[in-house]
C-alpha cells in the first residue's frame, strides 16, 4: 500500500512539473495532462485515505483523550465511536459499490481523450471502500478485545 | 423544495449539524462525520446518493484540487530538507539583537515558513524542533517558546501559499489566487502585532540574554552571509508566489515546481534530505491528503444536496429575523467560527463553514474574499483556543512541553494579539482586499 502510494505520486509531480517545462522551454502545451493525472490523483486519494485508516491517523477530535481520565471509559467510549465509524464505512462501501456499477454501465469518458474515468474513479470503491473498510474492521475487532477481554492492544501509534 | 421537517422550519439542518458534530466529539474520524451527516440529510429527504456522487468527482477532477497535495508534501520536505533552518538563520539574523528578539524570530520565521508551506501543522511541525531549544537555551521558558510558536502559526494558513485557502476557494468557487491574497494584510498585522506584544512580555525579564549590539556594518554583513547561504530557501517564496501572481504558473503547478525545487535543493545542495527520506515523506503526505480529500468529496456533496433543499435560504431568514444588522450578524459569525476552531482543526473548520456561512456572507454584503480572511483569522485563534485546541496540543507534544505551561504565556498572545487582529479582519474589509484589488482588478470585479 505504500509502495502503491509512492508509485501514484511520482508520476503526478512528473507529469505537471513536465506540463510546465514543455510550455515554457518547448512551447508545446500538453492539454491531455488534465486527463490523465486524475487517475494517479485519485488513487493517490483514496489509497491516502485508507492508509489513515490503517495508521488510525485520520483527523479526529481528541476532545474524549482530555476530559475523560479513566482509561476503562475512554476504551469505552473509542469503543462506541469505532462501531459508529464501522457502520458508516459499511454504507461507504454500498455506495461506493453502487457508483461503480453505475460508472461501468454509463462509462464515462474524458473530453478530449476519450479516457474512460472509470480507471480513477473506482479507486473510491477498491481502495477507499474495501481497503479502508477493513481495517476499520481491524480497529473495531481491537478495541472489542481489549474492552471484553482485557487483551493488549494489537497496534500501538507511533507518537510524532 | 421544503426545508422544514416535522413542520419545524430548519430542524433538518440543526439535527444535521448535532449529528455532526455530536459524532466529531465522540471521535468519530473526521470525513465519516461529514458522510453521517450528509447521510442523514439523503434519507429524510429522500435523495439517491449514487446520483449526487458523480458531481462530485466531476468537480474533484479539477487540477486546482491537485495543489493541495503538493503543498502538504511541499510542507514535509521542508522539515527535512534543511530549508526551515536557512529560514530561521535568516530571521535571526534580521531582527535576533533586539531585545526579545528571538521572539521575533518565532513569529517572522513563521511567516516565512507558511509563505511555503501553508498550514498550521506544518509550521510548527517544521519549526517545533528549530526555535523552541534555542529560546530556551537564550533565556526563555520552554513553555513560553512554545506558546509563542503555536498563536504564531496561525501565520501558515494566513501567509500565501494556504492549503485552507485552496480549500475554500475550491468549495465556494472562488479564485484561489484571490483568496491567497486576502489572507496578507491579517498576516502583517498579526506579525506586527506579536512582535509588539513580545517585546512587552520579555521587557522585564532579566533571564533572557541579548547578544550585545553591533554596528550597522556588522549587522549589513550578518544579513548578508545569512542571505547568501540561505538564498536557495529565500528563492522558495520568491518562485511560489512570484510564479503564481506573475502569471507564469498556475497555483498547482507553482507547487509542483517548487516540490522539484525543495527535492533538488535538499539532495544536491544542502544535502540534508536523503533520496530514501523521499519515499516517506510522499507517503506520509498523502496520508494527510486523502483524508482531507475524502472530506471534501462528502462536504461537496452535503453542500448541493442543502443547496438542492434551500437550507442557506432557510438559515437567512432565521437570522434576518433575529437580527438585520450586519454588524450583529458578523459578530454571531465570529463567535460561531472561534467555538468551531476550538472544536476542529483548520482543515474541517474551513470545510464546514465554507459552504454553510457562504451564502449567508454573501446575503450580507460581505465580499466572498474578505470572507476567506475572515475564515482564516477566527479558526486560527479558535484552533489555538482550549479546551480542544488542535494546534496548541501538537506545539506541546512537538516541543515536549505540558499544555499548562505554555497556556498562561499563549493566551496573553490569544486575548492582546490575535483577538485584535481578528476584529480588525472582520470588521474592515479594505485589510484583506487591498491586496486583491490591487494586484488582480478583473477578478475582483474593479475596473483596472
Amino acid at each position: 500500500m505504500w509502495y502503491a502510494m509512492l508509485i501514484a505520486c511520482i508520476p503526478l509531480v512528473l507529469l505537471i512539473f513536465s506540463q510546465v517545462w514543455l510550455r515554457y522551454v518547448f512551447h508545446l502545451p500538453l492539454l491531455w495532462v488534465e486527463e490523465v493525472a486524475i487517475v494517479p490523483a485519485f488513487w493517490m486519494y483514496m489509497m491516502g485515505a485508507a492508509y489513515a485508516t490503517f495508521e488510525r491517523s485520520h483527523i479526529k477530535v481528541d476532545i474524549v483523550g482530555i476530559t475523560v481520565h479513566s482509561p476503562k471509559r475512554r476504551l469505552i467510549i473509542r469503543f462506541i465511536s469505532a462501531l459508529i465509524t464501522l457502520g458508516l464505512a459499511m454504507l461507504f462501501l454500498q455506495w461506493g459499490y453502487q457508483f461503480f456499477v453505475w460508472d461501468l454501465k454509463m462509462n464515462p469518458q474524458t473530453s478530449s481523450l476519450r479516457f474512460p474515468i472509470v480507471y480513477a474513479r473506482c479507486s473510491f470503491f477498491f481502495a477507499a471502500g474495501i481497503l479502508g473498510g477493513f481495517y476499520f474492521w481491524i480497529e473495531t475487532v481491537d478495541l472489542a478485545r481489549q474492552l471484553f477481554w482485557g487483551k493488549v492492544p494489537l497496534f500501538t501509534r507511533k507518537e510524532m | 423544495m421544503e426545508t422544514a421537517l416535522f413542520g419545524v422550519p430548519n430542524l433538518g439542518i440543526f439535527i444535521d449539524l448535532a449529528i455532526l458534530i455530536g459524532l466529531l466529539l465522540l471521535g468519530v474520524p473526521a470525513p465519516f462525520a461529514f458522510m453521517a451527516a450528509l447521510s442523514f440529510l439523503v434519507y429524510v429527504y429522500g435523495f439517491e446518493v449514487t446520483a449526487q456522487l458523480p458531481t462530485a468527482f466531476h468537480k474533484m477532477k479539477s487540477l486546482t484540487l491537485l495543489a493541495l497535495p503538493f503543498f502538504i508534501m511541499l510542507g514535509g520536505f521542508m522539515t527535512v530538507g534543511g530549508i526551515a533552518d536557512r529560514l530561521v538563520a535568516f530571521a535571526d539574523a534580521l531582527v535576533g539583537r533586539f531585545r526579545g528578539g528571538l521572539g521575533m524570530v518565532a513569529v517572522v520565521a513563521c511567516a516565512m515558513v507558511g509563505a511555503i508551506a501553508g498550514t498550521c501543522s506544518a509550521a510548527v511541525a517544521a519549526l517545533g524542533g528549530l526555535v523552541v531549544p534555542e529560546m530556551e537555551k537564550q533565556g526563555y521558558s520552554r513553555g513560553y517558546a512554545t506558546g509563542l510558536l503555536a498563536v504564531s502559526s496561525v501565520l501558515g494558513q494566513l501567509i500565501p501559499p494556504s492549503v485552507p485557502m485552496i480549500l475554500y476557494g475550491f468549495i465556494t468557487y472562488q479564485s484561489v489566487t484571490a483568496c491567497f491574497l486576502a489572507g496578507v494584510g491579517p498576516g502583517i498585522l498579526t506579525v506586527i502585532i506579536y512582535c509588539i506584544v513580545n517585546y512587552f512580555m520579555v521587557r522585564n525579564n532579566t533571564e533572557i540574554k541579548v547578544l550585545p549590539p553591533i554596528g550597522v556594518r556588522a549587522q549589513t554583513k550578518q544579513v548578508g552571509v545569512a542571505l547568501y547561504k540561505g538564498f536557495f530557501s529565500l528563492m522558495m517564496p520568491v518562485i511560489l508566489l512570484g510564479g503564481i501572481y506573475g502569471g507564469i504558473f498556475t497555483c498547482t503547478e507553482a507547487a509542483a515546481v517548487a516540490l522539484v525545487y525543495a527535492i533538488v535543493v535538499g539532495l544536491f545542495i544542502y544535502r540534508s534530505l536523503k533520496l530514501r527520506d523521499i519515499g516517506g515523506i510522499f507517503a506520509t503526505q498523502s496520508v494527510t491528503t486523502g483524508v482531507v480529500v475524502l472530506m471534501v468529496i462528502f462536504v461537496l456533496v452535503l453542500s448541493r444536496v442543502m443547496t438542492m433543499q434551500n437550507i442557506p435560504q432557510g438559515m437567512i431568514a432565521m437570522i434576518s429575523e433575529v437580527t438585520e444588522n450586519y454588524y450583529v450578524t458578523l459578530l454571531m459569525v465570529n463567535l460561531f467560527l472561534i467555538l468551531l476552531g476550538m472544536i476542529v482543526d483548520d482543515f474541517t473548520g474551513t470545510l464546514l463553514a465554507a459552504p454553510l456561512l457562504f451564502p449567508l456572507m454573501t446575503h450580507i454584503g460581505v465580499h466572498p474574499i474578505h470572507f476567506a480572511a475572515i475564515l482564516g483569522t477566527n479558526l486560527g485563534l479558535g484552533n489555538v483556543t482550549p479546551p480542544t485546541a488542535p494546534i496548541l496540543y501538537l506545539a506541546a507534544r512537538i516541543g515536549n512541553v505540558s499544555v499548562d505551561k505554555m497556556i498562561k504565556p499563549a493566551l496573553v498572545f490569544m486575548v492582546c494579539g490575535a483577538l485584535p487582529v481578528v476584529l480588525v479582519t472582520t470588521y474592515w474589509p479594505d485589510l484583506s482586499l487591498f491586496l486583491p484589488r490591487l494586484l488582480m482588478p478583473r477578478v475582483m470585479g474593479v475596473a483596472g
